[in-house]
């Protein structure tokens, strides 16, 4: 089986989509500028896309248009939800005066 | 008139009160208030004109130019429909109707204009001016409605602006209290009159007037007897409303703490409209009454006790709205004490005139308090009558109505009641009529006595005002002495109407020495009918006895007059220090306040010691424990081990929610599985 054929199969455009979720995730957790934070969730977001697409391709029917459909309202809402994230970020850096996600633990109190 | 008119009645003091209402709102914000003319004219010619329409309803009636009709009817919309029941609003103008519209509107009217004179002054003269035109309304409704909820919807009304009207100096405490007490003493008789109602409907499946009447005229006896228990049960849970609304025993405190609001008011409301209304009502039900001796016995005792307290109360009061309050209490019950003994046409009859003369006698006190400026204190008033000499000229027609000297109107219907109260109708197993009759007229000597002493106190004994205020008397305008002139005219001549005298002139078919008996028996008769027939008093009785009644009732008014006359012509013994209350002590103190003791100690406070007993048991007890035992679990919980989740860092957090979101999934995947 040729290089690109194996690539296309269904199984590993879900593999990429996983690998891309956990990546994002892990960025999420482990790094402590809040910029980066937010960017492992689009990574995150944009990878369920991914999978979205794939399944796309290998489901039949009405599953099938729901698998392109979703992504299309998932984009439209992500770039708001971008747009208010980063709203969120900027106002909580302005108020600590640091990037640090570490100390935004205000629920403590 | 045309039945098609009937609406306007009360809607044009609807309109009135809805445009005052608004003119007060608008020129609530300037310092002066909504321009007085317009509010005047607009709140006195509503009522005028609707008195002008009811003079044509009766005329109506009457057969004055063209047939007459029993009644005028007008349904003007379906209120409610449901299985087995179909109410219309009606409005209904019958005989019984037009006798309490005639009065209610025209005194009505005359007292809108004395308050344009009383009230002028005052700050919320709009917002006064729009109340009373409410409470036309409202009186207006409970006297045409043609059933129950119609009436009823009235007399809710008229509760609403009593209550508005005893506070309407609401930034003074105790007189927004008064309101309150009021309108609470009310509720306990709306009840009553509620279930009433509900137990009429289930007897007689109706709730309209003329079908509840028809039931109880036409039903045999068997259907009755098998009722029997539900009929009085109707009847005196209906009384219970009346008593509320006419200030009888056991709900009649609120009366003369509702003397807080202005004079108009207590003239309006509080003697001559609104305290009539249970009065009206058991005449309007007089043929399911009359089906129970038991509910009649109620009726009549309670207005027999009622008219007693009431008197000697009278009798030990400072202050003089105060006196006069006891007094239409004492002639409240006179009123049901003829109710009871089946005279329902005597009821209303003392209704009329009392109507008359009790707003006589407010409105001539109000011009005295207007000009003692807010004096009410009859220990610092005596010697007016030069003074004030249209205010004496009027209470002084009043006190010869009240007292029953002949002639003047409430010879004629006190002199009725005691007629009745010897005849006896009263069904309590043995004949109580001496001993009723003797009651009756005893209090009838006491209304001279009290009567005797407010004007005494007022008008007859050496002055004891103040001679700061002395040298400013107000004077009585113009618009408060045509009320006050036109009502003592009225107090000496209403009587008359009993026996049809202005009606004969005019050339009335319907006369003789019992016009308006006759007036009546439409409505009223058939009961009374059923009472007579049963008693086996026949009417020939009461003609023999009538004029023994008349002597007694007149010796018995004169010599108490003397008394009252003799006993403070010469002012009362005690001179008031300044500033102190008016209300009574001693015995008199304990005779006027012992049912609000008896209230506090039977009502309110057992109701305290559930209240508290609630709390010490639901409150602290058992929600107490409940709760401690929630907020310690929830405690341990938390301070363990939500608490260090809760405290983690932000990243710690995502990633346990990532943790939580696959564990949920993986549960879910096996769960299909």
């Amino acid at each position: 089986m040729a290089t690109e054929t194996i690539l296309m199969t269904p199984a590993a455009v879900q593999v990429l989509a996983a690998m891309l979720f956990g990546i994002g995730l892990t960025t999420a957790v482990i790094r402590r500028n809040i910029f980066v934070v937010l960017m492992g969730v689009e990574l995150m977001l944009n990878a369920v896309n991914l999978s979205f697409i794939g399944f796309s391709r290998t489901l039949a029917g009405d599953a099938s248009l729901l698998g392109q459909l979703a992504p299309l309202f998932t984009i439209a809402i992500a770039a708001a939800e971008a747009c208010v994230g980063l709203a969120m970020v900027i106002l909580l850096v302005r108020g600590k005066d640091t990037i640090d996600a570490d100390a935004f633990s205000a629920m403590k109190e | 008139m045309d039945s098609t008119l009937l609406w306007l009645i009360p809607a044009l003091p609807l309109f009135g009160a809805i445009l005052n209402g608004s003119l007060s709102l608008a020129g609530s914000k300037d310092g002066y208030g909504p321009p007085r003319g317009i509010v005047a004219t607009f709140a006195v010619l509503m009522p005028a004109i609707s008195f002008a329409l009811s003079i044509a309803a009766a005329a109506r009636l009457g057969g004055f130019g063209g047939e007459a009709a029993p009644a005028l009817r007008q349904d003007l919309f379906t209120w409610f429909a449901g299985d087995g029941l179909n109410l219309s609003f009606g409005l209904s103008i019958d005989r019984l109707s037009s006798l309490m519209l005639l009065f209610v509107t025209g005194i009505g009217t005359l007292i809108h204009l004395y308050s344009v004179g009383y009230m002028g002054e005052d700050r919320g003269f709009a917002r006064f001016m729009s109340y009373m035109n409410l409470f036309m309304t409202a009186m207006i409704i409970l006297v045409m409605g043609s059933s129950l909820p119609v009436t009823f919807l009235g007399w809710e009304g008229v509760g609403l602006c009593s209550y508005l009207l005893i506070g309407f100096w609401h930034k003074t405490p105790e007189y927004a209290d008064a309101a309150r007490k009021a309108f609470i003493y009310n509720r306990v008789g709306d009840l009553g009159f509620l279930l009433g109602a509900f137990a009429l409907f289930q007897i007689t499946g109706s709730l309209d007037y003329a079908a509840i009447s028809e039931w109880f005229r036409t039903a045999d006896a068997s259907a009755l007897a098998s009722s029997h228990g539900l009929i009085t049960a109707a009847c005196i849970l209906i009384f219970l409303g009346c008593a509320g609304k006419s200030a009888q025993i056991p709900l009649q405190a609120w009366l003369p703490d509702a003397m807080a609001g202005p004079t108009p008011v207590s003239a309006l409301i509080h003697a001559a409209t609104m305290v009539t209304a249970g009065v009206y009502l058991v005449a309007r039900l007089s043929d399911a009454f009359v089906c129970s001796p038991e509910a009649m016995a109620v009726v009549f005792v309670i207005g027999c006790a009622t008219a007693v307290w009431g008197a000697v109360a009278g009798l030990v009061q400072n202050d003089v709205k105060k006196a006069l309050a006891y007094s239409t209490v004492s002639q409240l019950g006179f009123m049901f004490m003829a109710a009871g003994c089946g005279a329902f046409d005597v009821a209303l009859f003392h209704v009329f005139t009392h109507a008359f003369f009790k707003a006589a006698l407010f409105l001539s006190a109000g011009a005295v308090i207007h000009g003692l400026h807010h004096e009410q204190d009859m220990r610092r008033m005596g010697g007016l009558r030069k003074n004030l000499p249209i205010a004496y000229l009027a209470m002084f027609y009043g006190w010869w109505a009240i007292t029953g000297l002949p002639f003047a109107a409430g010879f004629f219907s006190k002199d009725l009641i005691l007629e009745h109260a010897f005849a006896g109708h009263v069904h309590l197993g043995f004949n109580i009529a001496p001993l009723v009759g003797a009651i009756a007229l005893v209090t009838a000597g006491l209304t001279a006595v009290y009567m005797t002493r407010v004007i005494t106190l007022v008008f007859w004994s050496p002055s004891r005002v103040d001679p700061e205020v002395k040298a400013h008397i107000h004077g009585t305008p113009i618009t408060m002495a045509i009320p006050l002139l036109v009502l003592g005219v009225g107090s000496l001549i209403a009587g008359f109407v009993w026996v049809g005298l202005p009606m004969g002139w005019m050339g009335v078919p319907e006369n003789g020495m019992a016009f308006l008996a006759n007036w009546l028996s439409p409505v009223v008769g058939p009961a009374q009918e059923v009472l007579a027939k049963a008693s086996g008093v026949e009417h020939g009785d009461h003609n023999a006895m009538a004029w023994t009644v008349a002597g007694l009732g007149t010796l018995i008014a004169a010599f108490g007059s003397f008394l009252g006359w003799w006993i403070w012509r010469k002012g009362p013994k005690t001179v008031p220090a300044a500033g102190t209350s008016t209300a009574p002590t001693g015995f008199g103190g304990g005779w006027t306040f012992g049912f609000d003791t008896a209230a506090s100690w039977l009502v309110v406070k057992p109701i305290m010691i559930v209240a508290y007993g609630l709390y010490w048991v639901v409150e602290l007890a058992i929600l107490g424990v409940a709760g401690w035992l929630v907020s310690a679990g929830s405690r341990a919980l938390g301070d363990g081990y939500a608490l260090a989740l809760q405290r983690s860092r932000l990243r710690t957090s995502l990633a346990l929610a990532m943790l939580g979101l696959a564990a949920a999934i993986a549960a879910l995947l096996f769960a299909v599985k």
